[in-house]
């Protein structure tokens, strides 16, 4: 092999590094009863399981649903090692809607559990006068090894928690459009051909490179349609490519817009951007990370992706991103997902999922860091929580803890427990914060000084009698 | 008197201009006799936040009071649902949720009430009740639907009352696995119901429902102007729970909505009703199985129907005090019973 040729293949092999975003994808056919066949990622310890939509009109969108959705979750956590998605679709030839009948949550809750995923994504979707409707539903499987999302400040000398106790999740009915949701940019994994009709035995209509950008205008099944030019479409197969966010949302800032997805690249825009703007290309680049290239007026350029917030099609794809990065303690970016999650447009989302998101975003911002570090005004979401579901005991303790550890506020964390417990008198984890707070406000120590809870204990005292909370002995 | 009442059923069925703004005027009825009824009690909640003191209904039965001038603020009236409770001894409690905003408030039939007195329900006719033996629940947890009548051209009754019932059922049971009641409280079943039932809140349509064992008997109108195909339709549902628990009196909830023309696909119509109608399928499965309960002596029961009263009541919003009103009502029963 000639000097030339050893340094193409060198700069090809790199390129392939470069393009290719970390992934742990797998695709199962959907069982209805017991599941059975292989458990696919086996040695990916965190994964979901998102299922093709229910399409009662059988139109193909359920299908085309599942796929956009996989593939915009891998690409939500491409940088998250040990953290997969498995899709879950239809055997060839048969309808969902055929095999799920009646216990849709129930079948993709037990594949979830058969693959040992912790998430399960799925829902349903009609169309009807050029709308799209979508419902989607998540599931947070139980661990028993692990506690779920607890908010904990913990000490040598003691530690108080509570618990964020929902775990599924009845998303708001998003209404689109198949332009909003299929058409955006898409980027090869690898040269690949394109064909005239959803199938690898139709007419090989072209090929392109690795690394091409594609415009994709719909999707058939799991197939992209994407523009050759004003007249001409052909298909290509979505593991073909990597599905970027069509756009990023970004926070007022400077910005250096690079030439090319490095950080010593060249700089092509130097400006203060705000607001929403087009993802072009999408690359990921080994010991650089995933960057996207977006458009700037008529100017484009490659931002790293984490100073980007990337919206994707569903608020639930973001929720399911912030749960995947709070399981894996990345806080600054579960915080990311679930602020998009919170402020998806166009979207009223329930009081319940928006104080859920509002709880796992104040835990976000409070968890691994040091009490001193903490903003006062970090406790806000846990507050915003509380006024979207009033009678929840969970979401007083919640803020209980945020009073205690940014606005250092003792009084109102004890009138929180103590309304919490009138919510519920039982409530196991209201007693267990009062126990653990009336133990930490008896000591003296730094986590006593530092909570102030001494100047509670009278309070504490008196409601560990009116409701007979034994102690724990800590 | 006939006249009188062919009018009163002419009303539920002919398209009314309402008052718009802050006021909001009606008269309660006898559900049975049509009757005036005086001395309700009213009570309205805005923002989780009850107008003090109460108010009652007149001797013609009539009541009208603007939110505007009462103690809600300003920030209040930004609100876009209002909580009527309606309350007489010897009548069965209903409560009127009406949700727009404030400034464009409607009150469609023009804000009847009809209150059904608690003893001697309307008897059917051998022949009605022949006629619903076959379609009787066994398990007692079927919500049956009585067809929405749509006063509206160019929508297609049928398809609208099939789509309804399909989405309602994945609505109210993934809300029932959501709050994790699902397992036990066990599956709703949703049967559509054709007979002509002038209400589901009525005399009539409770006696129908007992004869059928139902959970709750659901029904509704949807009326709008057919000369402005812009405007919105008018959308009036009512959910009456069937089965009732020692001296709880479930009510029977009545929900007006304005909505654009374009979200009454169904989907957007359940997206609308759904977490209403979800968490008024718990308070009747609760109803149901304290009922069982007390039949069968069984604490385990009564805690069980309990937790899932809390489970429900964490869901709810500032707008929904009404149904936390019920649900406290209900978990108070239960406390006493637990304590005999």
């Amino acid at each position: 092999m000639s000097m030339r040729m050893r340094l193409m293949a060198c700069v090809m092999l790199l390129s392939s590094c470069m393009i290719l975003p970390v992934w742990a994808g797998d695709i199962i056919a959907f069982q209805h009863e017991t599941p059975r066949g292989p458990q696919v990622l086996q040695n990916v310890g965190l994964k979901s399981v998102i299922a093709e939509f229910l399409d009662p009109a059988d139109t193909g969108i359920g299908k085309s649903l599942g796929y956009l959705l996989w593939r915009e979750t891998l690409t939500a956590i491409s940088d998250q090692a040990g953290a997969g998605v498995i899709l879950a679709r239809a055997p060839e030839g048969q309808r969902l809607t055929d095999i799920l009948a009646q216990d849709y949550h129930r079948a993709a809750v037990a594949i979830a559990l058969y693959q040992k995923s912790r998430m399960a994504l799925w829902g349903a979707a009609s169309e009807e006068d050029a709308k799209v409707h979508l419902n989607t539903y998540l599931t947070l499987i139980d661990d028993p090894a692990n506690t779920g999302f607890s908010l904990v400040l913990k000490s040598p000398s003691g530690s108080i928690e509570a618990q964020i106790p929902r775990t599924r999740f009845n998303f708001e009915l998003v209404t689109t459009t198949r332009k909003a949701l299929f058409e955006r940019n898409l980027v090869t994994r690898r040269s690949v051909k394109l064909y005239k009709a959803p199938s690898t035995r139709a007419e090989v209509v072209g090929a392109v490179a690795a690394g091409a950008v594609l415009n994709a205008v719909d999707m058939d099944g799991g197939w992209f349609v994407v523009k050759l030019d004003a007249h001409r479409r052909a298909y290509i197969e979505n593991s073909q490519v990597d599905v970027p966010p069509s756009i990023v949302d970004v926070d007022r800032g400077q910005f250096e817009l690079k030439e090319r997805p490095a950080r010593r690249a060249a700089t092509v825009l130097k400006t203060v951007l705000d607001g929403r703007y087009p993802v072009q290309n999408m690359r990921y680049v080994d010991t650089e990370g995933l960057w996207y290239q977006i458009g700037v007026g008529e100017k484009k350029g490659w931002v790293w992706a984490g100073s980007v917030r990337p919206r994707f099609s569903l608020p639930a794809v973001h929720f399911l991103a912030g749960i995947y990065r709070f399981y894996d303690r990345r806080y600054k970016d579960a915080a990311r997902e679930f602020s998009q999650f919170l402020t998806a447009p166009d979207i009223e989302e329930s009081n319940v999922n928006r104080a859920a998101a509002l709880q796992l975003l104040g835990a976000s911002r409070l968890m691994g860091r040091h009490i001193s570090q903490i903003d006062p005004s970090a406790y806000a979401p846990f507050a915003e929580a509380v006024a979207l579901t009033p009678y929840d005991p969970a979401a007083y303790q919640l803020r209980a803890i945020g009073h205690l550890v940014a606005s250092r506020n003792p009084g109102e964390a004890v009138a929180d427990v103590a309304k919490a417990l009138s919510l519920d008198k039982d409530n196991r984890g209201a007693k267990k914060l009062v126990s653990d707070m009336l133990a930490i406000s008896k000591r003296n120590t730094p986590l006593s000084s530092i909570t102030r809870l001494p100047e509670q204990r009278q309070e504490l005292e008196a409601l560990q009698m009116q409701y007979r909370i034994q102690l724990d002995i800590q | 008197m006939a006249v009188c009442r062919l009018m009163l059923l002419l009303l539920f069925f002919l398209p009314i201009p309402a008052t718009a703004g802050s006021l909001i005027q009606g008269t309660v009825l006898d559900a049975r006799s049509g009757a005036p009824l005086r001395d309700v009690l009213i009570e309205v909640e805005l923002s989780g936040k009850r107008q003090t003191p109460p108010l009652r209904t007149g001797a013609d039965g009539r009541y009208a009071f603007d939110l505007s001038k009462m103690v809600f603020t300003p920030v209040d009236l930004k609100t876009d649902v209002v909580n009527i409770s309606f309350s007489k001894e010897g009548y069965r409690p209903a409560t009127r949720i009406i949700r727009g905003k404030i400034s464009e408030l409607v009150m469609p039939d023009n804000g009847v009430i009809k209150m059904q007195l608690v003893a001697g329900a309307t008897v059917l006719s051998p022949e009605e009740a022949a006629q619903l033996k076959s379609l009787r629940s066994a398990s007692g947890r079927t919500l049956f639907v009585v067809p929405y009548t749509i006063q509206q051209s160019g929508l297609d009754a049928d398809r609208f009352n099939g789509d309804l019932r399909s989405h309602l059922k994945r609505g109210i049971n993934t809300h029932l696995q959501a709050i994790g009641a699902q397992a036990a409280l066990g599956e709703v079943a949703i049967e559509p119901l054709s007979l002509k039932l002038e209400s589901a809140g009525t005399d009539k349509g409770r006696a129908v429902g007992m004869e059928l064992n139902a959970l709750a008997v659901i029904g509704g109108r949807i009326f709008g102007q057919e000369i402005d195909e812009r405007a919105p339709l008018e959308v009036t549902s009512e959910f009456a729970i069937i089965p009732v628990a020692g001296s709880f009196l479930p009510w029977t909830l009545f929900v007006d909505d304005r909505l654009p023309r374009n979200m009454l696909q169904s989907s957007g119509l359940y997206k609308r009703l759904n977490k209403i109608w979800g968490g008024n399928t718990v308070l009747a499965l609760s109803v149901l199985e304290v009922r069982q309960a007390i039949e069968k002596n069984d604490r385990l029961a009564l805690n069980r129907a309990r937790s899932y009263l809390l489970a429900e009541k964490k869901e709810a919003g500032p707008e929904d005090a009404s149904l936390v009103q019920q649900i406290d009502a209900l978990l108070g029963f239960i406390d006493s019973e637990l304590k005999k």
